[in-house]
């Protein structure tokens, strides 16, 4: 995808810090960039809310064992689940991911479009450019990372 | 547990999460980069799940290979052997207003078939349309981007043109019952299939045929592209058949 990111040099500092005071060994070796979303209301209107939001991120594991992305829940959503599109000849096939997608040791795994992704359900509200919405990733080590996504300009 | 650190200006990469292979790639550099001078943001990479390697023959890689032969137009996208007539579509627009696909001739129109519950594929073809349209300034005027729905279910006019405003009120979102839909989706070769998901009765989401069709001011199909296609491609591919 193309869509300009506003820079966030502020970030990486305060984070990293919380990081390395805040973290248990496991959640410590995870990190997450590029966490985004996309609208699901225009300017002005009335959201529907039976509608999916869709959250991409990059992820990295710095650790040398795998890790596993099993789930994610949110607060402005229901539930949330892993999807995979799959192309077929100029076909797209959306399938669930129950069984979760591999983070290898120091390696990364990309949630981006047209690939996997985050399937928002049952969302709360609509959500708009800019907003931010909280995000916990579940691992199968029992690691958990929270993030925040925020919503880009369609 | 903390946020982890952000780490700007480092790019989303391609579609998959997978290593790229190299030999793929390798091929479809060599054929795309002879037909597309002009293009130099043609990503081969983002094509390797695509239909792109179809024409791949033993990977020769001779000079004397003509790719032009491929794509005699130099489009980003693939070209439509024959560039047949485009079918008719005649329904209702999202704010009601009747729409025929042969009243556009002198205007480029891009196609895609969609549906307004996608969660991932629909939303990137729409945000580069936008994006498409944005940057074509006052050509847009001769450019008409429309998203056929497939999902006669769900897709009523209200939600087609709730969804469509959130990219560009330029739009155009086509919708009607199935027996008014099927004939076009199958007179544009569109196959679709409902699948269900989860527990939730009303969950489900429509596998379909996903890559874009450039129809030209004659209204021949000319070219079809990824539903991830760069912007630049798009603009590339609609340049040239501006009329």
């Amino acid at each position: 995808m193309s869509a300009a990111r506003p820079g966030r040099l502020a970030w990486p500092f305060g984070l990293c810090l919380g990081l390395l005071l805040g973290c248990g060994a496991d959640a410590s070796t995870l990190s997450a960039s590029d966490v985004w979303s996309r609208p699901t209301v225009a300017a002005g209107a009335e959201p529907d809310l039976s509608l999916p939001g869709v959250v991409y991120l990059s992820l990295r594991n710095g650790g040398d064992t795998h890790e596993r992305l099993t789930g994610a829940h949110s607060t402005v959503c229901a539930r949330v689940e892993l999807h995979r599109t799959r192309r077929v000849d100029g076909r797209s096939r959306m399938q669930a991911v129950p069984e979760g997608a591999l983070v290898p040791a120091g390696g990364q795994l990309e949630l981006a479009p047209g690939g996997l992704h985050l399937m928002l359900i049952g969302l709360r509200r609509g959500l708009r450019p800019g907003d931010s919405l909280p995000l916990t990733l579940a691992f199968a080590s029992g690691a958990t990372l929270e993030l925040a996504a925020t919503v880009r300009p369609p | 547990m903390t946020n982890a650190p952000h780490r700007p200006g480092r790019a989303t990469t391609g579609p998959s999460p997978r290593p790229p292979r190299p030999l793929l790639l390798g091929l479809l550099a060599a054929l795309a980069l002879p037909a597309c001078d002009d293009a130099p943001t043609a990503q081969p990479g983002q094509l390797s799940e695509g239909p792109a390697g179809a024409s791949t023959d033993g990977g020769d890689p001779s000079p004397l290979t003509d790719a032009s032969d491929d794509n005699p137009g130099g489009f980003a996208g693939t070209p439509v052997d024959g560039t047949p007539l485009a079918p008719e579509i005649a329904l209702d627009d999202q704010h009601g207003r009747p729409f025929r696909l042969s009243a556009q001739r002198g205007r480029v129109v891009l196609l895609s078939f969609g549906f307004v519950h996608c969660p991932d594929v629909c939303p990137a073809t729409l945000s580069h349309w936008a994006a498409a349209l944005r940057q074509l300034g006052d050509d847009a005027n001769r450019v008409r981007c429309v998203f056929v729905s497939v999902d006669p279910e769900r897709d009523t006019p209200e939600r087609l043109a709730g969804h469509l405003a959130i990219y560009d009120e330029r739009l155009t979102g086509l919708g009607g019952d199935e027996a008014q839909l099927a004939p076009i989706w199958s007179g544009f070769g569109v196959q679709r299939e409902v699948v269900r998901f989860g527990d939730h009765a009303g969950s489900y989401l429509v596998d379909h045929s996903t890559e874009m069709l450039l129809i030209d001011a004659e209204g021949r199909q000319r070219v079809r592209l990824p539903f991830d296609a760069p912007v630049e491609d798009l603009l590339h591919d609609l340049r040239l058949l501006l009329p």
